[in-house]
């Protein structure tokens, strides 16, 4: 097999959008008629209208995966359906070679009261199997699945796990040389999501494949390519995985916390590595690097003892780490109403990504919160490695010269 | 797996210059799979449908029944006349309404079809005309249960079987395929403005006291004139005819229509092919 040869070749395309609905269909009907009486449309934008993709450009190879990252409405669905073919691009060239499929609904054209097994047969048609190819994979699909004690009974009393399982059962059975991927992946437990990974690892073998999705660690684990759009247009393309999905962190709005305020105790000053955090914005700091908080309280004098609790949350609003003192013993002091302290957590292992902090204050070590704000300082760790996990653990590998 | 054989599909701004015969192509090359796929839609439909009625085929036989019934109390309760039917009029009437049925859902079905699959629309490619075609294969489905009733009022009004009954599925063909031509035609436009279907919704009935389905054609005065220029007339009149054996030949107006009709579906078809990326365009989802 070649596997130099290219299956995608995308050259220069844009696509219109209009956001007025009465006009875009009035639009839609003048392009209906132009089309049918076979008059050229113009490029141009009409009024309303905008670019929803604008001078996109990429090939791909067989074996290589590109990430179309972006914020919602940046223009990847509109790409994605261009090259699905099923709508025209209003300006460039698209040519895809091969047998294009895509994973873009699971379980298209079930109908919820038939059976999943008859379903099988109505989405596998819709993807382009023919029945008889259905009948061969049936018993694989179903083992896919892992639902096969529910195999004959209406689709409506699946839970929306067990659709999806069927669904991705069905499209598993694709062998495309291009393989369309839009956020399908985002429901189902873990333990499917990394069979399906398993599975498109299997597929991308032999065939190309475009890859949406919001999820970076997903992005990070298969793609080879990024391309990430704003605003239709390309902000950042490349080979490399890290820095594309960087940019990407670095276009979030940041979204300030909920302070729970019980006029006990308050915040009144905070700097993180000796600078102020800007309320707006990801402070950069490099992995394994130190991180020292300097917190300043005010605290209302009754409580002499307070204790101090650290959070840190990632970009999905988990927590994925915690600060409290192991030495129970001691406790921190209150000086006239203030308490300032200064915590040092040396060399950060959390892997590549967006983390808030979470400053708490408490009356004492298990008492009433006097004081707790989410997200009051933002960071964005900068790392050259992509993880699903939140933590890229340090550690020494080494050789051994003699088995153990 | 050979790499040198792949199929190279591309993508550009619609080109209309050639846009006409390269569709013509295209539509020609998906009727296998189209047909495929249509065959598992219309069976996935019919399926769920009669799965989750009691009543199944009675749905189907009830509008045309209810206004056949209808029309035989006011008539034989002398509130209207219609005028000396050659056949009895019940049967008159039974032919009429079941005729207009197979016409109106000719019509309404190309947009029910497409409309009930809009969200595949916008997220998969598969040959476009397998909506069509799964709607006219459950027009025919349909046509099963009206054929029945047709075939007891046949033997209850003891009607000689002449040959001219052969010429009575032509009929029925025709009649439905001449609403579906029409149907298609307006299935671009009906998709993107809803407009469209209520206005056939209005329509349809109006129509329907235009053409002669549950009156004779009167031989003269201005209803006589609108007859003459009224297709629908030629197409329920002779059907019914040769169903009843008056009419033993095909009249030339019929087979003007049947050669419009084929021409109409061939422009529906490629206008459909043609619309169907600016309409899943603007379909969003």
């Amino acid at each position: 097999m070649n596997n130099d040869e290219v299956l995608v070749n995308v050259e220069g395309v844009s696509k219109k959008f209009c956001l007025d609905f009465k006009k875009s269909l009035w639009y839609g009907l003048k392009d209906i008629s132009s089309a049918v009486l076979g008059i050229q449309s113009k490029a141009e934008l009409r009024k309303s209208e905008f670019w929803a993709v604008k001078d996109i450009s990429f090939t791909l190879k067989r074996g290589e995966c590109i990430g179309l990252i972006g914020h919602n409405g940046a223009g990847k669905s509109t790409l994605l359906k261009m090259l699905n073919g099923l709508i025209p691009p209003d300006e460039g060239k698209i040519e895809m070679k091969g047998r294009v499929n895509a994973l873009i609904e699971l379980g298209a054209g079930f109908n919820p009261i038939l059976t999943g097994r008859e379903n099988i047969y109505n989405n596998g048609s819709v993807l382009g199997f023919s029945k008889k190819e259905i009948d061969d994979k049936l018993d694989a699909i179903i083992e896919f699945s892992e639902i096969a004690d529910f195999i004959d009974s209406p689709v409506q009393n699946y839970s929306s796990g067990m659709k999806v399982r069927l669904g991705f059962a069905v499209a598993a059975q694709m062998e495309p040389d291009i393989l369309i991927i839009d956020e399908v992946l985002a429901v189902g437990d873990i333990g499917f999501v990394l069979k399906c990974f398993n599975r498109i690892d299997a597929i991308l073998q032999n065939s190309a494949i475009i890859f949406v999705s919001h999820s970076m660690p997903q992005v990070a684990r298969i793609c080879s390519e990024i391309l990430l759009m704003d605003k239709g247009k390309a902000k950042y393309q490349g080979n490399n995985v890290s820095e594309g999905i960087d940019q990407y962190y670095s276009q979030f709005k940041i979204v300030n916390g909920n302070l729970s305020d019980s006029k006990k105790a308050s915040v009144s000053k905070l700097l993180i590595n000796g600078q102020e955090p800007d309320p707006n914005a990801y402070l950069p700091i490099d992995r394994l690097s130190d991180l020292v908080l300097d917190i300043e309280f005010n605290v209302a004098e009754d409580y002499s003892t307070p204790e101090l609790y650290i959070a840190f949350l990632n970009k999905d609003m988990t927590n994925v780490a915690e600060f409290i003192r192991d030495d129970i013993t001691q406790s921190l002091s209150n000086r006239q109403g203030k308490i300032s302290i200064r915590l040092t957590i040396p060399k950060i292992q959390f892997s590549k990504g967006l983390y808030s902090i979470t400053i708490g204050l408490l009356a004492n070590r298990s008492g009433e919160i006097l004081f707790r704000q989410q997200s009051i300082a933002h960071f964005q760790v900068i790392a050259e490695h992509n993880l699903w996990a939140p933590f890229q653990l340090h550690g020494q590998l080494e050789q051994l010269e003699d088995l153990i | 797996m050979s790499s040198k054989n792949l199929k190279i599909t591309t993508y550009i701004p619609n080109s209309s210059k050639t846009a006409f015969f390269s569709s013509l192509v295209a539509i020609l090359k998906d009727i296998k799979p189209a047909h495929e796929l249509a065959v598992r839609l219309f069976k996935r439909d019919i399926t769920s449908q009669y799965r989750e009625s009691f009543l199944g085929f009675f749905w189907v036989l009830i509008p045309p029944l209810l206004t056949s019934g209808l029309w035989i109390f006011l008539n034989n309760n002398s509130i209207i006349n219609v005028g000396a039917t050659d056949i009895p009029y019940p049967l008159f009437v039974i032919i009429g309404t079941i005729l207009w049925q197979i016409f109106a859902e000719g019509i309404n079905q190309p947009l029910v079809s497409v409309r009930a699959n809009k969200g595949m629309l916008t997220k998969i490619n598969f040959p476009r005309e397998a909506l069509l075609l799964s709607g006219f294969y459950s027009i025919l489905f349909n046509l099963g249960p009206k054929m029945f009733v047709l075939a007891i009022a046949f033997y209850f009004y003891k009607i000689e079987p002449a040959l001219s009954l052969l010429y009575f599925p032509l009929g029925v063909l025709m009649t439905s395929l001449s609403g579906f031509a029409i149907g298609l035609l307006l299935t671009p436009i009906g998709l993107l403005i809803n407009d469209v279907s209520r206005g056939i919704g209005i329509i349809l009935p109006f129509a329907m006291y235009l053409t002669p389905v549950i009156y004779p054609e009167p031989t003269n005065g201005n209803v006589a004139l609108l007859m003459h220029y009224n297709p629908l007339a030629t197409l329920v009149t002779s059907t019914r005819d040769w169903f009843s054996g008056h009419l033993t030949y095909i009249p030339n107006e019929f087979t003007f229509l049947a050669g419009l009709t084929f021409l109409l579906l061939i422009i529906g078809t490629l206008a459909y092919r043609i619309s169907m990326p600016i309409i899943t365009e603007r379909f969003g989802g």
